[in-house]
Order: C-alpha cells, then structure tokens, then sequence
C-alpha cells in the first residue's frame, strides 16, 4: 500500500514511450482517485486502442505546482475548486468541470477502540496516535475547515503529503485516527469506519480540465474528460464510493 | 596527517578534460545560483526567524548529532569487524550492510515501518514489552537518519582498517598490551582521520535525509519535522520560505564541510 505510489508506473498502463506510432495521454490524478482512476483509464483504453494512457498520482497542490512548472500533463483531476483555479487563472487550465464530490471525515479501524466514538473527547481517550494531511493539500485543508468550523482543534502526530501516505499509514495500524475521505472509507472494505464527530462537511469537488501547453492531444483530453462526466461515470465513482457533484 | 604534495611538475592537463571538468562543477553550482537568484533577499532574516524554521533547524541539528552518534559507536566496530575477521556470509553482510546507499530511502522508511513500527516485526513486541513506539517520534527520525548513514562510516572504516599494517598492532599485543587496549590506543588513533571522515560524511548524510524520515517519523512541526521536510511542505505553501529554508541548509552544509575541509581532508 505504502509503496503503492512510489510505484504507480507499475501498476498503470507503464511509463516508457515504447511504439513509436502510439499515442500518449497523460492524466494528472489526485491522490484520493488512485483506485477509480483506473476504471476510467481502462474504458478509454478500450475505446482508444491506439492510445497509452499515463497516470500520475500525487496530491493536488503538488501536481498543480509541478504543471505550473511546465510538467507534461494533458488533463488534470484535482481535489478542490481552489487548486485548479490556480491553474485556469493562470491559462494552463481550460475548460473545466465539476466530475465528482466527497467529504473529509475522521476514519479509525473498524475493530479497534475508536470505532465506536462519537465525540471528540471518546476520540482524544486513549491517546490515540492522530494523522492528517499537510497544509496546502485539499484533504489539509478540508480537514483544517471542518475543524474550525467545529471550533474544535485536535493534537495531530504527523501531517503526510497526500491522502494516500495517509491512508496507508491507518491501514497499516501505524495511526489510530486519520482525516481522510468518505471515498477512503467505503474502498477499505470494512477495515475503517468513518466516526461522526465531523457533522455535514463542505463538499470537496473533483474538477477535471484539459492543461493547454500547445500539444497535439488536445482532442483526447477533451474525449477523455467526456468520459468522466457521462452519466455511466457517475456510476462508477459511486461504486468507488464518491457523490455526484 | 597527509603529507603535502611532492613539490615536482605535473604535466599539461589536456583542454577536453579541462572543458568537462567545467561542465561538471557547473552542474553541482548551477542549482546554487538559481537558489541565490530565487532568493527573497528582501524578506529573507524575517522568514528565517520563522517558527517553522527555527523548529525545523532544532529538530535537524539535534536528531543529524544523534544519529551521527549511533553511527560512530555502532559503524566503526562494524566497518572494523567486516575488515579483519572472515565469517561465513561476510559478503553477503556487507552487502545488506551497504544497502542503504544504494536504496530509496522511501523504501528504506517503508521497511523501517513494517520492522520497527507499532505493528511491525520488532516494533510490536517492542511497543508491548516497554511501549517504545518509533514512528512520528523524534527518535525515529533519529532511526531513519541512522539507517540511511551508518554505511558511510562502514565503507569509510572498513577501508582504512585494510589499509592498516596489522604488524603495528601485533607488535603492541607482542609487548603485552590486551586485545583491547591494542584496539582503543593503537587502531583506533591510526585510523583516526578516516574515522573523523566516516563521521562528516554520516552527518551530512542524515542532515539532508528526507525520505525515509517523512515516511517512518512523519511530519509535525518541533517534533519530526526536519529541514527537508519543511522545505517539501514550504514548497506547496509558500515557496519564498522553501528558497529560504534551502539556503539555510546550504549554509549550514557548506560551512561544516568547508571548516572540515581545512582540519582533516586537505589533500
């Protein structure tokens, strides 16, 4: 799991440019779309045959830095409106959209101590060790809002640089309290269980966009991101545990 | 220690060697000038007094001596041990040994988790005989720093104790002196040099470490949070203090090795 995203090539469609007469569309991912990501990729796949598809996973602050810098990203998902409006207002981004919803919610193992907490004082019992994510990445900075929203503050044993360092590290038993998403949750297949103490939370919206650097696969972003918003897609983010937008 | 060079001719140095050796110091120096050019000089001794930096300057300095400490005490028995005595499976020691160099130092923090996590290996049996938990505490990082130095003082010492006349120390034992007592005042003085650049090289390496610490010790600030770590967080959020943090380190890094330099390794 751990490894999952320092080997990302590996388990995607690969990284090398092999076969010269193939063409490459490269997908920008946040870190929370790791699983569903592949779906998407392996229809379009079916449908574009002579297309490789590359997945990049990381959080959506750091993807969104390394395209201002000029990395060679044809479509990009990011987790927050606010990240991806760095890059539309910097031209890089164009015609964005709304793909999917989730929520930032407190996750702990379904069999362990917490599992049953409904407050924020059954959770601080215990000492439990506590993650989130850093600063700057959505998932921080949702949890930082619901948090503040709440008036509430918690004593967090370390802040990881994407939800998926996140997420492993609670499923691995390293952290017994982690701010992940819903979508984390109902992927876990029973080993989390998300606890109530966070309320309704705001909304944090998946947008996708075409990243405009000039190139020649223009045209598949765009078929790409079709396929993302068709109501078939909608399905299929649901099944991975994500709310339509 | 080392003699100065022999005070005789060398010949011309041809102009394409010249003209790569160039290249190469401007690959190493090229960076430097971009950080020095990215520099918030305006701004620069307001965001170095910064908490974050001050906590993660602490937290370096304190967990990179730590950690340098294990190495010398657990890396020059070991690189001398792989030197002098021949045991079944001595290579394959020294390659597991050696591994670190070579290794991600992601998957280095990743196998320190499953070792010496809470659930890991080592680290439950750990956890529920004396409670010591590693990960996200300031002596994991110290671990993960260790981890990825101790090599360096390994091959350092190794390759001095090979090179040492063992007659010197067989003539110290000759004249009565204990196996330890031959170690501590005779071997040890005369790899003394070596021993001193066994450990700048360990420290240097744990004061830049990053991946394994991030991935075994976590990140939070005055606790686990070091240089790197900041600069990687700073780098998302506010890339002026990242430049900031930078130059700190390379401060730091140049002054240590520069004042060494002078002390143990002219050439």
């Amino acid at each position: 799991m751990l490894l999952a995203g320092a080997f990302g090539c590996w388990s995607l469609v690969g990284c090398s440019d092999n076969g010269a007469d193939e063409t490459t569309l490269t997908v920008f991912a946040a870190s929370s779309l790791a699983d569903v990501i592949n779906e998407f990729t392996s229809e379009f796949g079916d449908t574009h045959p002579d297309v490789e598809v590359v997945v990049s996973l990381a959080a959506s602050s750091t993807l969104a830095d390394q395209i201002s810098d000029g990395a060679p990203a044809d479509v990009a998902i990011l987790a927050n409106e606010a990240t991806m409006d760095r890059l539309t207002t910097a031209n890089l981004a164009v015609n964005a959209v709304v793909v999917a919803s989730n929520h930032i919610t407190v996750a702990v193992a379904a069999d362990g101590p917490w599992a049953s907490a409904q407050t924020f004082d059954d959770l601080a019992t215990g000492d439990p060790t506590v993650g989130l994510c850093q600063a700057g990445v959505p998932c921080g900075d949702a949890a930082a809002a619901a948090l503040a929203a709440l008036g509430a503050s918690i004593d967090a044993d370390t802040a990881e640089p994407n939800v998926r360092a996140l997420l492993s590290k609670l499923l691995d038993g390293e952290l017994d309290v982690a701010f992940v998403y819903e979508s984390d949750v109902a992927a876990s297949n029973g080993a989390l269980v998300a606890v109530p103490v966070l309320g309704i939370t705001e909304p944090n919206l998946y947008v996708a966009a075409a990243i405009d650097r000039g190139n020649a696969s223009a045209g598949l972003a765009t078929q790409f991101i079709s396929l993302l918003t068709s109501a078939h897609a909608s399905d299929i983010f649901a099944a991975y545990g994500f709310d339509s937008p | 220690m080392s003699s100065s060079p022999p005070d005789t001719a060398t010949p011309p140095l041809p102009g394409p060697i010249k003209a790569l050796a160039a290249l190469g110091a401007a690959l190493v120096s090229l960076p430097l000038v971009g950080l020095l050019v990215r520099a918030p000089w305006s701004s620069l001794l307001e965001r170095l007094g910064d908490d974050i930096v001050i906590d993660a300057l602490r937290v370096s300095i304190t967990s990179s001596l730590a950690a340098t400490a294990f190495v010398v005490v657990l890396g020059v028995p070991l690189g001398w041990t792989l030197a002098r005595t021949d045991f079944a499976g001595r290579q394959v020691v020294r390659a597991v040994v050696l591994l670190p160099i070579v290794l991600p130092p992601v998957v280095g923090g990743a196998a320190l988790l499953f070792a010496l996590g809470r659930s890991g290996v080592v680290g439950k049996p750990l956890n529920d005989a004396v409670g010591l938990v590693l990960p996200f505490s300031f002596w994991g990082v110290v671990v993960a720093n260790a981890f990825v130095a101790l090599p360096f003082m390994v091959l350092t010492v190794e390759g001095a104790v090979r090179a040492l006349n063992p007659r010197v120390e067989l003539a110290a034992a000759t004249l009565g002196a204990t196996p330890v007592t031959v170690f501590l005042r005779v071997g040890l003085p005369l790899i003394g040099p070596s021993i001193v650049a066994g450990t700048v090289l360990a420290w240097a390496r744990a004061f830049g470490e990053f991946g394994a610490t991030i991935t075994f010790a976590g990140n939070l600030q005055g606790r686990t949070q070091t240089m790197p770590l900041a600069v990687f967080v700073a780098l998302e959020t506010d890339r002026d203090t990242a430049v900031a943090l930078s130059l700190l380190m390379v401060a730091v890094s140049m002054t240590v090795l520069v004042a060494l330099r002078d002390r143990w390794w002219t050439s």
